[in-house]
């Protein structure tokens, strides 16, 4: 692997956590996992 | 006579109102009470509902909930409102203010650094979420179409922290008949907000001051905002703020949300009361002479007699009290009176159904609108009719009109669909694709020459790019359509289309508002299920995104398109209309089958305010786009990641978590293996089509990519005329893809999104099998 290779992966990684996260992050009570909710009007919660 | 005999145009006075229950109660909450005047103003196109005014303002009524209400006819007057007599004008009573209602810095303070909660009360449509976008600052989507909020939204105002507005959806009512009086009186109830800011339709008066009576009951701090101020004064009418002020015992405050006038008099107004607790002046509404006061006596009586009850259920007494008397269940429920109370209480009540001359319910209606026509009579001076309410009678003539409402809907609809996947969406399409296809392959040539790992560089191009990027090229259709529908929602037409196709929808079990969900199901099963949040109840709300995924949308387009080109080249467009009819037949079938099945009852009855047509802001319109737009591309960057991520693996890996070469070996094969036999019935039981149809899960268009792959370019040696046939009916009606499928989770959540899943692939099975085997009977095989 050269460090192309690594940046990569790391990127691909990061992308992962990132969308897993923002998943668990966005558990509304309206049971959506995405995004600011028009439903139950939480917010994105950074 | 009842209501469903007049003609239109004759107005009468209601005399009776029959029926039972929620529904009842419902009607006396709109105003429709013994001794209130109605005039009728059309019928639907089909005959049913009907439209009438009653207290001012437009309400749709079903020929069959008519037909419960006893009237009399009367002449024709319109009464033009006259000059009020002129008389002192009353002095400012200063409620909600410091150094009149009580001296500057006195009062009964909240400790320091308490929040201030605020609940944002009125009804649909009377302004509530632009007058919270106006406080908060925040951009939450408002539409011209009664209930448009289904669920609270939460917000500090702007520049005065520690505070939270809620604002709850749009009610009549305290009474629990919709889900959304539930959500918002629970609120008001549990969770005890420090104050509330009743909005009030300035121009709708009479009806909106009905739910303001009842909020006073609670003795919650509370301001009242008249909303459309503006409207009014432009239209010839006014009102007497001071003398209102006076009459409700609580702080009124003149604004328009819209043009953002009058709103920091308001925020003043609402944390002064909310700060000193200054609860209504008044709670004890019932006028003592009103009808020999049996109300009066019989609300007295009871709320001595549950004094003790209400404050330890933490009820205010008042409000439990005119709740006992319309018999509420659930307040009654709480109360927890013993039978000797819950009999007396009974005797109370038929003694005052005997001396008013009234039922129980109707009773408590007439003597709030009684109260409410004192206020009205002494400080309104009613608008002539307004420019706008005269120009939506115009436009109404046609798109509501007996000849030309449906031909106006289907052209109105098909033009949003045509421009929308054929001009402009298809046509952004088609650029983000070009783009994204130049970027993918920008990146694959990158990779190339930098000599990247092929694992990673597969999973970067074939997962990754593929994955996202097909689902990132439909953002512009998604986007469009959003535009157009929320173009006809902001505008007030879509509540139109549910009046007139309220009759037809009946028939399979849902209402008249279940047709635009089911609408946008041909372009996209995403907003569709989405856009289900604007029906008024649980029931019709899961039946519509249970049909909704069977009218076929555009994604499915690609598969028919290869199938026929395919397999029957000379029969083109019959096949793809057919597979369009048979979607909408299926949906049809299914809602009998779930009508007398899972979601047994009737359809809410269509009670429905018509409201004005307006033009769409421009600002209202770009902000649901970007929300939308942001929306997808969360989702496009979060499930649809991974989910292209896990198949790319499953198909690149082999069992032993070793890159395959060929397919074939891969888990995805394996497990297609698995399930390919399932199939063989439909003659569908190659490896390569299960996996083509798995992958169809991801997104349909997949299943053509995936085929091509799989098989070369060689499908049409590989599969019989039937097997195609059965394969097209299987994709029209299996499984709709994880996007969908993850917006109906977001709906109605996991348990609700599997069964649909399950459901249909089940469906579509027997059916694929159906017609595999009528087409073997008549020798296509």
């Amino acid at each position: 692997m050269n460090t192309v290779d690594i940046i990569l992966v790391l990127l691909i990684a990061a992308a992962v956590v990132f969308a897993l996260r923002s998943c668990k992050r966005h558990k509304h009570s309206c049971g959506c996992c995405t995004g600011d909710c028009s439903q139950c009007a939480a917010k994105f919660k950074e | 006579m009842t209501l469903k005999e007049l003609k239109i145009g004759s107005c009468a006075v209601i005399t009776e109102v029959g029926g039972e229950g929620a529904l009842r109660q419902h009607f006396l909450d709109m105003g429709v009470i013994p001794g209130a005047e109605v005039k009728v103003v059309k019928y639907a196109p089909m005959g049913d509902p009907m439209e009438l005014t009653i207290h001012g303002y437009s309400l749709t009524l079903r020929l069959a909930d008519a037909d419960k209400i006893g009237v009399t006819q009367i002449e024709n007057a319109e009464k033009a409102e006259t000059e009020k007599p002129k008389k002192k004008k009353k002095d400012h009573p200063g409620l909600g203010e410091g150094g009149k209602f009580h001296p500057k810095g006195s009062g009964d303070p909240l400790p320091e650094g308490t929040k201030l909660t605020f609940a944002l009360v009125g009804n649909q449509n009377s302004g509530k979420t632009t007058l919270f976008n106006r406080l908060t600052g925040s951009n939450q989507h408002v539409g011209n179409f009664p209930g448009v909020t289904v669920d609270r939204k939460d917000g500090p105002i702007k520049g005065h922290p520690n505070t939270l507005v809620t604002d709850l959806p749009g009610i009549y009512s305290m009474s629990p008949y919709t889900s959304e009086e539930v959500v918002s009186r629970s609120f008001v109830l549990e969770e005890k907000p420090k104050g509330i800011i009743n909005i009030v339709d300035a121009m709708n008066i009479e009806r909106n001051l009905y739910l303001t009576m009842q909020l006073l009951e609670m003795g919650v701090p509370m301001v009242v905002a008249l909303n459309m101020m503006d409207e009014v004064t432009a239209n010839g009418g006014s009102i007497d703020i001071n003398e209102m002020e006076d009459m409700l015992g609580v702080p009124v405050v003149p604004i328009s949300a819209a043009k953002n006038s009058g709103v920091d008099e308001l925020i003043d107004h609402a944390k002064h009361v909310a700060h000193y607790r200054e609860k209504p002046l008044k709670r004890d509404l019932c006028d003592e002479n009103d009808c020999g006061g049996a109300v009066h006596r019989c609300l007295h009586g009871i709320a001595h007699l549950i004094d003790d009850h209400a404050k330890r259920a933490g009820l205010p007494v008042r409000f439990a009290a005119s709740k006992v008397v319309e018999g509420d269940s659930l307040v009654m429920e709480q109360l927890e009176l013993d039978d000797n109370e819950k009999e007396t209480v009974e005797h109370i009540v038929l003694q005052m159904e005997k001396e008013r001359g009234l039922d129980r319910s109707a009773a408590i209606a007439d003597m709030r609108f009684a109260f409410i026509k004192r206020v009205c009579e002494k400080t309104v001076i009613k608008p002539r009719e307004s420019k706008e309410h005269i120009r939506s009678r115009r436009i109404d003539k046609i798109l509501t009109g007996k000849f030309t409402a449906l031909p106006s809907f289907i052209i109105i609809m098909a033009l949003v669909f045509w421009l929308t996947f054929g001009v402009i969406g298809a046509g952004l399409q088609g650029l983000l694709e070009t783009g994204i296809d130049k970027l993918v392959s920008l990146a694959d040539n990158a990779m190339t020459k930098t000599g990247v790992n092929p694992v990673i560089h597969k999973l970067l191009v074939d997962g990754v790019f593929a994955g996202v990027g097909s689902v990132l090229s439909f953002l512009p259709i998604i986007v469009t359509l959003f535009f157009f529908l929320s173009l006809l929602e902001d505008s007030g037409y879509i509540a139109r289309v549910a009046f007139v196709m309220d009759k037809a929808l009946r028939k399979i079990g849902l209402s008249g508002r279940s047709i635009v969900p089911m609408l946008i199901g041909f372009g996209c099963t995403v907003p569709a299920v989405m856009a289900t949040r604007t029906l008024p109840s649980e029931r019709d709300r899961k039946m519509t995104i249970f049909l909704t995924p069977f009218m076929s949308c555009t994604a499915k387009l690609p598969i028919y398109a290869f199938f026929v080109q395919a397999f029957f080249p000379d029969k083109a467009v019959p096949i793809i209309v057919g597979l369009y009819l048979l979607g909408i037949l299926t949906a049809i079938f299914a809602a009998f089958l779930m009508k007398g099945t899972v979601f047994k009852g009737d359809a809410v009855p269509f009670v429905m305010e018509l409201p004005n047509y307006r033009l769409p802001g421009a600002k209202n319109v770009m902000q649901l786009l970007w929300d939308k737009a942001k929306d997808f591309l969360q989702r496009a960057f979060s499930v649809i990641l991974i989910a292209s991520i896990v198949v790319w693996f499953l198909q690149s890996f082999n069992m032993n978590f070793a890159l395959v070469q060929n397919s074939e070996e891969s888990i995805l094969a394996s497990v297609a293996g698995i399930i390919a036999p399932l199939f063989a019935p439909l003659g569908l039981g190659d490896w390569r089509i299960c996996t083509a149809l798995i992958s169809g899960f991801m997104a349909k268009e997949s299943v053509v990519s995936t085929l091509e792959v799989l098989f070369s370019g060689n499908v049409d040696s590989a599969m019989t005329h039937l097997s195609a046939a059965a394969l097209l009916v299987f994709s029209l009606l299996y499984t709709p893809c994880v996007a969908a499928v993850a917006a109906v989770r977001r709906e109605l959540g996991r348990k609700w999104a599997v069964t649909m899943v399950v459901w249909q692939c089940v469906l579509a099975w027997v059916a694929a099998l159906a017609v595999r085997l009528i087409g073997m009977l008549i020798g296509g095989a």
